[in-house]
This record gives C-alpha cells, sequence and structure tokens, in this order.
C-alpha cells in the first residue's frame, strides 16, 4: 500500500486566462481506488491527460510507474488501460479489428478474458463501432482498456451518459481490477454515490485546486451533519465558524461541518439552538457543501 | 445471504457491512460454522471496493464473530452465541435510542411511551398468534 | 409564414455568410491565376492559343461546384431542424428551391459584374467582353442546375444504386445538351457562344426545374417519415461492401504481428486508400478536362508536362491534407484520444504513419501517371509518332521553355520527388496539431505569389525576376537551416538512428548531384532546386518532432 502508481507534484496548467489546475499534487498508492471528483470544468480531465503523457507538465513534475509519460509513453501507456467519456473509438472499426488492433499493442493481452468480456456484453465480432449505441460503445472501449490486465486503469467519467446496467458494467470492471492482486484505479466522475462505493480514496477538485485527498473512510467520518432549531425564526442567514454550510430557513437549519463539531455546537448552543439530529452526511453532500459553501 | 447497503446516509460502507453480517448472525439467519462468501465475490455482487469488505471481515474477526480458515474461507464463528446476545441488546439499544429521540421530539413522555410499546404488543401477539 | 421564412432565412444566411464572402473573391482571382500559372510555366498566354470559350465551361463547371458545394452542405446541416417546424413539405421545397436558385444566381451575377468592372483590361476580356453573351443563359443553366443538384440530394438520401445510375445518365444529357449549343457543329469544330434563349430552350430548363421540385418534395416527404434512415447511402454502401469482402475475404479476421503493422493498418483503412483512391479518382475526372482541352488545342507538349508534373503536385498537396487529419472534425485540432495513447513511442508513431503517408502517395501517383501515359499513348495513336516529334522539337525550340525535350524524363520523375514532398511537407504540417501552421504556411506562399504577379504589373521586368528569384532563394535557403535544425533535434532527442540520418542525407546529396549534373538551368536556379529538395528527405526528421508536439501539449 504505500508504493505509489501515480506521483503527481505541483502541476498548474491554465487555458488562456482560464486555471484549468493550480498546484496540484495527487498520490495514487498501489492497489487502491482513486475517485476524482469535482464540477465541469474543475480539471479533472485536465489532471488524467497528465498522467497518460497528453499534456507535458508545464510545473512540476509527473511520475507513473516511477516514469515520466512524456518521454517514455511505451512503458507508461503499456501497463495502463485508459477509457474515456468521448470513447473516440474509430468508428469504422468492427469490435473484432477492434480487439485484434488492440491487441497487437498489448503484449499482456488475454484473448480467453476479452472473448468472455465480449460475450457477457453481447457484442459480436462484425459490429461496426459506429453502429454502436453509446453503452455498447463504452462497453467495447471497456474490453480495449481492461483486456490486457493492467496494473493501472484510468476512467475519465467512464459512466456519464450511460444507462444503470453499463455503469454497473463499468463498475464491476473497476472492483474486477482492483481485486487482482496489486492493480490500482483511476477515476473521475460525477457520480458521486459510485465514488463513494468503489473508491478508497477520493481527491476533491475545484477551479483547479486540490481541495482535499483523503481515503474515503476518513472523509465520511470527519463530516457531521447537525440538525438544529432555533427558538425563534432566524432573521439573517446562519453563519458559524468551522462550517462548510449552513442551510435552512425560519426554524430548522441544516450544518454541515468537518471536524470541529463541538465548536459548532458549542456555537448553537450560545444562539439557543437545539440540535434535534447528528447524522453523518453522504459524499454527496459533503461535495455539495464544499463547492456551494 | 443478503445485504444491501446505501449511500444516502453516511455510515461508511464496511460499517454497514459489519452491522448487518452482525444482525444476520443475531438473528440466526447466519448458522454458527456457515461459510461467508469470498471477498471478492462479495464486492462483486454489492458492487463496492473489495478493500471495503476486506476491512469488515477483519473488523469481525477481530470482534470474534467470524473466523477465517487459511486457505478455506471466512466462517461464522462457534462462540457466536455470547456475542449475539450482546449484539441482540446492542441493536435493540440503537432502536430505542432512535425512538425517545422521536417521541421526546413529538413531546411524548416515557411513561406513555411505555404503555404505547405494551397496547402494540399486545395487539402484535394476537395477530402473530392468529396467524401462526 | 413570414415567421418561418424568417427564421430560415436567417438561418441560411448565417450559414453561408461565410463561405459566400470567400467564393466571389476566389471567383473573380481563378482566372488570372491560371493565367499567371500559365506565365510562369513558360507557357504562352496568348488569348489564340488557348480557347476561350472552352475554358470558360472548365471556369464556369468549376465555378459551379464552388458555389453549389457550400449551398448543399448548408441544408445539410440545416434540414433536421427544419424538418421539426410546423409547416408544410411543399412550404420547405419551396423554400430551399427558391433560396438556392436565388443565392445561386445571385452569385454568379455579382462575379461577372465585378470582373468585367474591375479586370476588364486583361486577357480574359474575351471571354466577358462584349462579344460574349455567355452570361446570358448562364443564370437559367445555374437555376437549373441547382435545382437538380437539390434534387439528387433529396432523392439519394433515399440511397439505391441504380438511382445514382439514372442521376449520372442525367447529368451527362444535360452536360451534352449545354454543350451541344456550344459547339452547334459538332464537338471537333470550333466553340461558338450561345447567343439566345429559344422557347425550346426555356421549356427545358423549366421543365427540369419543376421536376426537380417535384423530386425535392417526394424526398422531403420520405426523410420527414423516417423513410430514409435504414436506405442512407453509408449503408447501402456498408452493406455492398460487406457483401463483395465476404466474397473476396471470406473470414478475414487476421491478427496483426506487431504494433506496427496494426498501426499501418490503422492508417491504412483510415486516412490511406481513401487518400490514394480520391486522389486518383479526382485527377483522373481533371485529366479528361485536361485532355479535352489541351490536346483540342493541339498543345501536347504542354499537356505532358501538365500531367507529368502539376497534377502530381496537386495529388501530393492533397494527400498531404488528407493524411495530416488524424483528428475526427469534432476535435481535429488534436490528435484523437484513440491513437495519442497507443503505448508507443513518438518516434514509433511517426514512422507509422509517414509510412502510410509513403504508401499512399505512391499509389495515388501511379494512379494518375498511368492514364496520363495512356493518353499520351492514345494521342501517338492518333496523329502518330511525327506530331509527336513535331511537338518536340518545338519545345527544344521554344525560347518560353528553357527545359527543351529533356523536361519529359525529368517531369515524370520529378513529378514522383515533388508528389511525395508535398504529401509529406502537408502531412507534418497537419500532424504538429495546430491548423495555423498549415494555413499560415499556405498564406506565406499564396502572399509572395500574388505580391509578385500584382507587382509585375507595374514594376520593370527585369525587377520582377530579380524578385522573384531573391524570395525563392530565401524559401530555399530556409528550408535547409530548418531541415537542418530538425536533424540536429531528433538525433539528440534520440528519434532517429543515426544510420537512417546518413541514409536520408545521403539520398538527398545524390538528388543534389543529379540536379547539379542533369537539370538543365542556371547555376542559381540548380542551388534552389537542390535546397527545395531537401524537403524530401527532412519530413522525416520533422515528423516526429510535429508528433510529439501534437501528442503531448506543452
Amino acid at each position: 500500500m504505500s508504493e505509489s502508481i501515480v506521483d503527481i507534484k505541483g502541476i498548474s496548467r491554465s487555458f488562456g486566462k482560464k486555471v484549468a489546475l493550480d498546484e496540484v499534487d495527487l498520490s495514487v498508492p498501489q492497489g487502491s481506488v482513486v475517485g476524482l471528483v469535482g464540477e465541469n470544468g474543475a480539471g479533472k480531465t485536465t489532471l488524467l491527460k497528465h498522467v497518460l503523457g497528453l499534456f507535458k507538465a508545464r510545473t512540476g513534475t509527473v511520475r507513473v510507474f516511477g516514469k515520466d509519460p512524456v518521454t517514455d509513453p511505451e512503458t507508461v501507456l503499456g501497463e495502463i488501460g485508459y477509457l474515456s467519456e468521448v470513447r473516440d473509438l474509430p468508428d469504422w472499426m468492427k469490435i473484432g479489428e477492434l480487439m485484434s488492433y488492440t491487441k497487437a499493442f498489448f503484449p499482456s493481452w488475454d484473448d480467453a478474458f476479452a472473448e468472455e468480456l465480449r460475450e457477457m456484453f453481447e457484442l459480436s465480432l462484425d459490429q461496426k463501432v459506429k453502429t454502436l449505441s453509446r453503452g455498447q460503445r463504452a462497453r467495447a472501449g471497456l474490453i480495449a482498456a481492461i483486456a490486457h490486465r493492467p496494473q493501472l486503469l484510468v476512467l475519465d467519467e467512464p459512466s456519464s451518459g450511460l444507462d444503470p446496467v453499463v455503469r454497473r458494467d463499468i463498475l464491476s470492471a473497476i472492483i474486477r481490477t482492483v481485486a487482482d492482486e496489486g492493480r490500482t484505479v483511476l477515476f473521475s466522475s460525477h457520480l458521486l454515490d459510485e465514488v463513494q462505493r468503489v473508491s478508497d480514496h477520493v481527491a476533491m477538485l475545484h477551479l483547479g485546486k486540490m481541495l482535499l485527498t483523503s481515503p474515503m473512510d476518513d472523509v465520511l467520518t470527519s463530516h457531521h451533519r447537525l440538525t438544529v432549531r432555533f427558538e425563534q425564526p432566524l432573521e439573517s442567514p446562519l453563519k458559524l465558524d468551522g462550517a462548510l454550510r449552513c442551510e435552512g430557513e425560519g426554524r430548522e437549519w441544516t450544518v454541515l461541518c468537518n471536524g470541529e463539531q463541538a465548536s459548532v455546537e458549542a456555537q448553537l448552543t450560545q444562539l439557543n439552538g437545539e440540535i434535534v439530529e447528528r447524522a453523518a452526511p453522504s459524499l454527496d453532500e459533503i461535495f455539495v457543501a464544499r463547492m456551494n459553501g | 445471504m443478503q445485504i444491501h447497503i446505501t449511500e444516502a446516509d453516511g455510515t461508511p460502507f464496511y460499517q454497514q457491512v459489519v452491522n448487518q453480517i452482525k444482525f444476520l448472525v443475531a438473528s440466526g439467519r447466519l448458522d454458527e460454522g456457515e461459510q461467508l462468501p469470498p471477498v471478492r465475490r462479495l464486492a462483486e455482487q454489492l458492487l463496492v471496493n473489495p478493500n471495503t469488505i476486506a476491512r469488515a471481515y477483519r473488523e469481525l474477526e477481530s470482534e470474534g464473530v467470524v473466523a477465517s480458515k487459511r486457505g478455506a474461507g471466512v466462517f461464522v464463528s462457534d462462540s457466536g452465541s455470547p456475542l449475539s446476545r450482546k449484539e441482540k441488546t446492542r441493536i435493540l439499544h440503537e432502536r430505542i435510542d432512535a425512538l425517545l429521540t422521536e417521541s421526546s421530539q413529538l413531546d411524548v413522555g416515557v411513561d406513555s411511551l411505555l404503555k404505547l410499546i405494551e397496547q402494540r404488543s399486545k395487539k402484535f401477539d394476537s395477530t402473530r398468534g392468529g396467524k401462526s | 409564414m413570414t415567421g418561418p421564412i424568417k427564421a430560415l432565412s436567417w438561418e441560411f444566411v448565417r450559414r453561408l455568410s461565410l463561405s459566400v464572402p470567400l467564393i466571389i473573391p476566389m471567383m473573380i482571382l481563378a482566372p488570372s491565376g491560371i493565367e499567371w500559372l500559365f506565365r510562369i510555366a513558360g507557357l504562352p498566354t496568348a488569348g489564340e492559343n488557348i480557347p476561350p470559350l472552352t475554358w470558360h465551361c472548365v471556369y464556369l463547371a468549376l465555378g459551379f461546384l464552388l458555389m453549389a458545394v457550400p449551398l448543399v452542405e448548408a441544408y445539410k446541416g440545416t434540414y433536421q431542424r427544419i424538418l421539426a417546424y410546423p409547416v408544410s413539405n411543399a412550404f420547405i421545397a419551396n423554400w430551399m428551391i427558391v433560396s438556392s436558385v436565388v443565392t445561386l444566381v445571385g452569385q454568379e451575377f455579382l462575379v461577372h459584374w465585378i470582373y468585367d468592372f474591375t479586370l476588364s483590361d486583361w486577357n480574359y476580356l474575351a471571354v466577358f467582353g462584349e462579344n460574349s453573351v455567355l452570361i446570358g443563359p448562364c443564370q437559367p443553366i445555374f437555376a437549373m442546375t441547382i435545382s437538380m443538384l437539390m434534387a439528387m440530394f433529396w432523392s439519394l438520401r433515399h440511397f439505391k444504386f441504380r438511382k445514382l445510375l439514372v442521376c449520372g445518365l442525367l447529368v451527362n444529357c444535360l452536360t451534352f445538351w449545354i454543350g451541344s449549343h456550344y459547339y452547334p457543329r459538332g464537338f471537333g469544330a470550333g466553340a461558338t457562344s450561345w447567343t439566345t434563349l429559344t422557347f425550346f430552350d426555356g421549356a427545358v430548363i423549366a421543365t427540369v426545374i419543376a421536376a426537380s421540385w417535384f423530386v425535392t418534395w417526394r424526398g422531403i416527404a420520405r426523410e420527414r417519415c423516417g423513410d430514409n434512415v435504414e436506405h442512407s447511402f453509408e449503408n447501402r454502401v456498408d452493406v455492398l461492401t460487406q457483401r463483395i469482402r465476404a466474397i473476396v475475404f471470406p473470414d478475414r479476421l487476421q491478427d496483426h504481428d506487431s504494433h506496427e503493422t496494426a498501426l499501418a493498418w490503422n492508417q491504412w483503412r483510415q486516412t490511406g486508400r481513401s487518400a490514394a483512391l480520391a486522389g486518383g479518382f479526382g485527377f483522373g475526372t481533371l485529366l479528361a478536362i485536361l485532355l479535352f482541352s489541351v490536346y483540342g488545342g493541339r498543345r501536347g507538349p504542354e499537356g505532358v508536362v501538365f500531367l507529368l508534373f502539376l497534377i502530381p503536385s496537386l495529388v501530393g498537396f492533397l494527400a498531404g491534407s488528407v493524411l495530416g487529419i488524424l483528428a475526427p472534425p469534432s476535435s481535429r485540432e488534436r490528435m484523437t484520444m484513440f491513437l495519442a495513447t497507443s503505448p508507443v513511442s513518438d518516434a514509433r508513431l511517426a514512422r507509422g504513419l509517414l509510412r502510410n503517408a509513403w504508401r499512399t502517395t505512391m499509389i495515388a501517383w501511379v494512379l494518375v501517371i498511368i492514364p496520363g501515359l495512356l493518353a499520351i499513348g492514345a494521342a501517338i495513336l492518333r496523329d502518330g509518332t511525327t506530331s509527336l516529334q513535331v511537338q518536340i522539337d518545338r519545345l527544344n525550340q521554344t525560347p518560353d521553355s528553357p527545359f527543351g525535350v529533356i523536361i519529359l524524363p525529368l517531369a515524370l520523375l520529378g513529378s514522383a520527388v515533388l508528389a511525395w514532398m508535398l504529401t509529406a511537407t502537408f502531412a507534418v504540417l497537419n500532424w504538429t496539431g495546430n491548423q495555423w501552421v498549415p494555413f499560415f504556411f499556405i498564406v506565406t506562399v499564396l502572399a509572395d505569389v500574388i505580391l509578385i504577379m500584382l507587382l509585375s504589373f507595374f514594376l520593370e521586368k527585369e525587377t520582377i525576376t530579380l524578385l522573384r528569384e531573391t524570395s525563392i532563394g530565401i524559401a530555399s535557403f530556409a528550408i535547409v537551416v530548418s531541415s537542418a535544425w530538425a536533424f540536429w533535434t531528433t538525433f539528440k532527442r534520440k528519434m532517429m538512428e543515426p544510420g537512417s540520418a546518413t541514409l536520408l542525407l545521403s539520398f538527398w546529396v545524390i538528388e543534389s548531384l543529379a540536379c547539379w549534373f542533369f537539370l538543365p538551368a542556371a547555376p542559381h536556379h540548380r542551388l534552389f532546386v537542390i535546397g527545395i529538395l531537401m524537403l524530401s528527405v527532412s519530413p522525416v526528421a520533422f515528423a516526429p518532432l510535429a508528433i510529439s508536439r501534437n501528442r503531448h501539449v506543452a
């Protein structure tokens, strides 16, 4: 668990005036599933493209398997399986052609596994990519991404716009990958319930900055959601030190805080608020609080 | 073995798995000595990270609910019964706490609550008796 | 009904707002450009030598295509939305035919009008001058042709191969009918102007437009109820090719030996085959036009030069542009992720791409050269060798043409090199992944050419020659310097083996020696050519740099 498969230190990038990444660090330990979350345009794709070597780091360093993906694409990309939201597989290729084409690049390609996946996904060899639906395309991309049993699986918004059945396929591919000894997954997603399910680390990007990178359980247990009731309706919006987000109106308010539960509760008692519920928030709530709060 | 996990409340998944397996043991739906599914299979079934399941199993093992036999898998331990009594009380405590919170919010005192419980219990027994 | 008309017109105008202002100046400048090309090739441009009417026909046909393609494209982008508007099928048919006819005829009128005004001092006065009344029926003919094109577009959306056959037949009939007005005494005899529109002519044009309207209307009705989806051209061709492939290559799903063969296969399927075939086919057609005009005008040798030199260069340009586009249209400026994430080094990727470019160019070259040689053979059969002999003698004596008869084998050899040079150069420029790089390259060259062309009206001939030679000299020098830099950088970044670099440079030295000893030109001209010939080897050094730049955005 100690060795880092992906090690990113201090990379920044801007496109024109828009800052896509600002001094971002990320370390992906071996055998872990890291979920990268953030709003649209937070820089997730840009970060993943750095991992693939499609962006050259302007500042800082990117190391994947201890190597620079820009100067050494042969070894780095050879151990990566990649699936993106765009799924830009060549339209004209047939599934069979796609499989034998991809196979030519990866010595570790597992024919039996590829065939098993293809049958499970109900794709026929002579279907053209052009004729596939979105979900089938994602599945074809998934075969190309995991049939060589990559050391690192990089998924960029793999399940956006897909139906629940295909999303399930993708999640179970992630699980299969890590269940194989020592393999690692780095994936970005908007669907936070998915991230909460499968990842053991979460990295949250906001406007190009890395807000937090911690083990998933730490994130979930360190955040608290308090429901408060006041005797009198509040005139002005509730503001508390140490709270990430206060939401509500009138007498009932919800407060989301991180770590400093005691101090927040003390403040609430001072304001004559009665805490009616203490609960653990979901990743989704934490995300919204962090982004809007 | 049927376990349902939900991301709606923020309880960590491993904790949910631990609680539910304890519940299954306590309620007798998992027999002593019964084998639990392998980590990988349960992970794929529940669509959660295998590390989560592994952690849940470790937790259960350290509490003595399950025991792993090298190479054979994970089994519900034989000494389950004393623990399951403790577990039963724990589960009930949890529910009672929730009930108390709600009744205090609804301004129902403990005495009236106890009365209510008695009433319901009679009704519950009669419907159950009628059925069986 | 004004609501939809307003909305549709607005969309239509917006779509054409870029193409029309580009096409009109192009149409006005094109004849001058052709004339100027003749001048630098050392060919006579006097009115008698080039049959003006023939040129005008070619010019009109190409001009029509130039104007009509954006029109059809404009509909292609909008019709899905138009079909969802609450208007009748007849309304859409009316709107499409009327708007395209008005645009095309207006454009054509404008072009001639401006041309007559601004450039009427030039040689092409004969075409548009007082003696020519071509402009008269030109507009009705354009109106007829665009409505027919529209009808074909809608009819062929429900694709059947026999429909394509009928369309081809109809186009030929109409071409013949139009042609017969310019050649009333048969196609072998000289052309005359088409002066008046008879009642019969008017009836034919009206009938074609009416029939086109009907076909368009039917096509729109079919499209609206979704009948065309399964019968699209792509589907039909897919079905056919699959059927043919199944017969020719039964069960052909071969494994690739290595990633290099896989990459080659991918590139070849994607761009190579289409570039080679399109190159060959397109220039086969152009060849027919040239043969028609050039041999008709008894200008054999110039025709040969054209065939063997200019056409392959155009092929090279086209193939290079096609091959350079690695990305799908939606993200043209960057390499596709699919290719970029292949686990191969930049140098290997570049090598695979270049290899494909090479194969494609050579196939396109053969496709063009073979019909060219056949055409020359046909000319010999028709006129006998004596006429060719006469023409070669004339080439030797023509003062405008400094190369003499040696130009024939030289052109053949040179065309292959030139085609490769252009393909590789444009492919590499495109591979940089920045659209502006090839754009600026072309604009710089064109600006230089146009500037010198314009200056030639004001300055002495000697000054112009000096200017021309200086700019070519600078270009040649720049090529040598930048190529040296490319070789050095690729070598330093370990993207090229020392052996390959030596091989390439020695190939260039051989080329240079051949040039120096065999090219019948002034010494400094030979030096220029040697410098430019560097482009035949330096793409190998430039390609990995371009790919690297495209793949890993700095």
